[in-house]
């Protein structure tokens, strides 16, 4: 071991301490002490619809009001149910009735204290008109105060996603002052009051959203817990900022105007990384790539499981994520429907994934009544990820003897065509996060041309009626083993998606869905 | 003058209706739908049926266009169904940045291109004409959003100097507000400028061939004096006309520079409402900028007929 005079040392440390000040430093070393104070300058890609959370599914929603609008429950580090604004909650031996405690003494940015009145009143709201909020109130028989600060959720039948349902950050089920929601009716809340650290102050289209740090906030005791935990408000004051130009938005950071910025083009990426002006950050997991399958028209789509299985077989799926995302990074082929980063993530099924396998499709076609039908294959130039990918399904599919129909709409004409299983038989579209795997998209059943398989429907009630994490397991695993038999889509792989941050941002956590809380402004 | 001022008022009335009609028309025959725009990627079907009938949109497309005739017969251009106030505040509001970023490019183009024309014009065929003439043919040759992405690179991310997006309302500073438009009112100026001098330039060469300057010079005129009293007066005619056309033209035309600096502008909103098929927000500000258009071109009529004399409005 070498000899170091205690001058040396104290020089070497003191030269260190200055390095690690410089603004080059990278920040990830810089490791600052939290502090107080600033205004952080957030882009947005657009304005959001609205700040209700019940309101609409699009994230934009979230980015901004879940500053200021907290759910029951949320969601932890991997994902799994933590509570929020509940104090816990025990479920009856029958599996059909919650009881929820509330946390006490926690403030609306009104002064009011959030009592079980406030959480009925929200929830009853939320499950009346948010999709989500539908989807599981089909199953509650009644959500009712049992006294100032109890709630009680009783269902028809035992549920194992009724907790995911209240901590799904997509329509988050926030709670609201009562009067809040009444004064809304049926129409979305008009006054932006919650509980979060940030309480609203202003919206102006186009120019910004502010919101401020509420000084009488409830924080959690304890470490935070990805989107819950302990929240800490350090900024002043939070600007949300739209920016629809992708370009001005990574400018706008690259020179300091804005400190964060989300949903940046992959292509982006490298010359970001080798400037290293700012930090570009890859979100995982953020969707999947899938090709919905119409399961109800009357094309051979629809009516030969056959066609399907020699559609999936001949599916390479690393050039169709390529075409659609253009950098390695930003892409992973995997078969599971639920991400490799969740509890519930398997590949069962996975031998009908990725087959690449034009012998097998041609076969399984030439089997099939498939008569040189044309497929319709409706994608958006919207998103060009959905146009490019479509056009490389089209090709591949073409060489085993489908004849594709490639129709190129803008999405809002995608989403009113896909209500009409007669008129299209693929769509490209992309699958989002989910926490329970009873809320995928692909095995919802009723809209147009969805995946309606008595089997699925069968499996899917059984996961739901579940309360049992290890038996629920078993049941999704066959569940998925059983998609990629019938074709429910055609599941091409991951997506990423990259966000960017400026240096002074320090204490930012990169989870699917990007928050501000427990970030502050380096000096 | 009078009835000219009548005539061009009252012929203002069907232009407006076949604008509304149009652009009504329009709308409503391009697919996408304002409900599925509104909610988002992942909503269902049934929310967007449920947001459609709320909208009104359900309803067959002329009982839509009477009602929208009625109302803005009434003054009522409707509300913005995404940014939920009336179309009239949502343009009010975007319109200072709009409006000041206009002048202030217009300004800086005025600056730039006529000393520009003239100096070409005096020495034809110098380096300065030929140096001020390749800046002419690159200010229209250069993509104005590519000039402004190449403006931010150098000032706002190199140097530093200046914003590189957003804008400062007024009322926070004139100086804050002027700095904020200074990068867009380049990019807007430098395609300007470039028309300028080539409109002041070549009319500037017509007239100093004019036998009036001719005898101005041979009566011992200085040159100085026969530029600027005898030449440049009746040469500005022209430019003075397209300063005024290029004022009435950018009140439609400043998208893509709002768009490159994020400027809350009006055009900003016209292009974000077609986006979200907001079609109140698009069929108002369409008639707000037509009315504008029309307005301005009547006022450019009148000066141009108290500058020049022989304009008579018969």
């Amino acid at each position: 071991m070498s000899n170091i005079s205690r001058r040396k040392f104290l020089k070497y440390t003191a030269m260190a301490g200055a390095c690690a000040t410089l603004p080059g430093f990278p920040s990830i070393l810089r490791a600052e002490t939290p502090k107080s104070g600033g205004t952080l300058r957030v882009a947005l890609p657009d304005n959001p619809p609205t700040l209700d959370t019940h309101w609409v599914t699009t994230y934009l929603v979230i980015d901004a009001a879940w500053h200021y609008a907290e759910p029951l429950f949320t969601l932890g580090e991997k994902f799994e149910v933590i509570p929020m604004l509940a104090e816990g909650y025990k479920v009856s031996p029958d599996g059909k009735v919650y009881t929820i405690p509330l946390r006490r003494g926690v403030l609306f940015h009104n002064g009011k204290e959030m009592t079980s009145d406030d959480v009925v009143a929200s929830i009853v709201k939320w499950g009346g008109h948010a999709q989500t909020g539908k989807q599981i109130f089909s199953i509650v028989d009644a959500f009712e105060a049992k006294d100032k600060y109890t709630v009680k959720a009783r269902l028809k039948v035992p549920s194992g996603a009724f907790l995911s349902f209240l901590a799904l950050p997509r329509q988050m089920a926030s709670i609201y002052p009562k009067e809040v929601v009444e004064n809304a009716g049926k129409g979305e809340i008009k006054e932006y009051i919650g509980t979060g650290p940030f309480k609203f102050v202003e919206w102006k289209p186009d120019r910004h959203i502010k919101m401020v740090r509420f000084d009488k906030y409830s924080a959690l005791p304890g470490p935070a817990k990805g989107y819950g935990g302990k929240k800490v408000a350090y900024v002043d004051e939070i600007l949300f900022i739209p920016v629809p130009d992708v370009a001005t938005r990574i400018a706008s950071v690259e020179s300091g105007d804005l400190d964060l910025g989300d949903w940046i083009p992959p292509d982006a990426y490298d010359r970001l990384k080798r400037e290293g002006r700012i930090e570009p950050l890859i979100v995982k997991p953020k969707e999947y790539l899938k090709a919905v399958l119409n399961h109800a028209g009357d094309g051979p789509i629809s009516k030969d499981r056959k066609v399907r299985q020699a559609l999936q077989a001949v599916i390479d799926c690393e050039p169709v994520m390529l075409a659609a995302f253009s950098n390695k990074n930003f892409i992973r082929l995997d078969p599971g429907l639920m991400f490799k980063e969740q509890a519930w993530w398997t590949d069962a099924g996975a031998e009908n994934y990725n087959q690449k396998n034009p012998e097998k499709a041609r076969k399984l076609l030439k089997e099939s009544g498939y008569k040189g039908e044309p497929i319709r294959l409706m994608c958006s130039q919207s998103f060009m990820w959905m146009y490019n990918s479509a056009l490389v399904i089209k090709q591949q599919a073409e060489q085993v003897g489908f004849k594709v129909d490639l129709q190129v709409y803008d999405w809002a004409t995608v989403v009113s065509r896909r209500a009409n299983p007669k008129i299209w038989d693929i769509y490209m579209t992309g699958e989002g996060f989910n926490p329970d795997p009873t809320q995928v998209e692909l095995l919802g059943c009723g809209v147009g041309g969805k995946w309606c398989d008595a089997k699925k429907n069968k499996l899917l009630e059984e996961l739901s009626l579940e309360t049992d994490f290890q038996k629920r397991y078993s049941i999704w695993e066959n569940l998925q083993r059983w998609h990629y038999e019938d074709v429910g889509v055609v599941k091409c792989g991951d997506f990423f998606s990259m966000r960017i941050m400026g240096k002074r941002v320090q204490g930012f956590k990169n989870l699917v869905q990007p928050f501000e809380w427990n970030v502050w402004l380096a000096s | 003058m009078v009835g000219f001022l009548i005539r061009r008022i009252l012929s203002v009335i069907p232009t407006m209706f076949i604008v509304v009609t149009v652009v009504f028309l329009l709308l409503h025959l391009i697919p996408g739908d304002p409900a599925a725009a509104m909610l988002g990627i992942q909503a269902s079907a049934e929310q967007i049926a449920e947001l459609r009938a709320q909208l009104g949109l359900d309803e067959p497309i002329y009982v839509q266009y009477v009602k929208y005739i009625i109302r803005v017969l009434h003054g009522d251009l409707g509300d913005s169904i995404f940014l939920k106030r009336s179309v009239v505040l949502a343009f009010m509001e975007r319109v200072e940045p709009t409006i000041l970023l206009i002048t202030l490019g217009l300004v800086l183009a005025v600056l730039i291109g006529i000393p520009s024309g003239i100096l070409s014009a005096v020495r034809p065929d110098s380096i300065l004409d030929k140096s001020s003439m390749l800046f002419a043919l690159l200010g229209v040759s250069i993509p104005t959003f590519w000039l402004g992405l190449n403006l931010i690179q150098a000032f706002s991310i190199q140097l530093d100097w200046l914003p590189a997006s957003g804008y400062a309302p007024l009322s926070e500073g004139v100086l804050k507000s002027l700095r904020s438009l200074t990068l867009p009112a380049i990019s807007l100026a430098f395609n300007q400028a470039a028309l300028f001098a080539r409109i002041c330039r070549s009319s500037m060469l017509e007239v100093m061939q004019q036998d009036y300057i001719r005898t101005a010079r041979s009566k011992g005129v200085s040159e100085k004096w026969v530029i600027l009293k005898h030449a440049l007066r009746n040469a500005l005619l022209p430019t003075v006309t397209a300063v005024g056309t290029a004022f009435a033209a950018l009140i439609g035309g400043t998208a893509i520079i709002e768009m490159v600096f994020n400027i809350p502008g009006a055009e900003r909103l016209i292009i974000s409402s077609i986006l979200r098929r907001d079609y109140a927000v698009i069929q108002g500000s369409v008639l707000i900028i037509a009315m504008a258009y029309v307005f301005i071109n009547l006022i450019i009529d009148i000066i141009y007929g108290i500058i020049d004399p022989r304009v008579t409005y018969e």
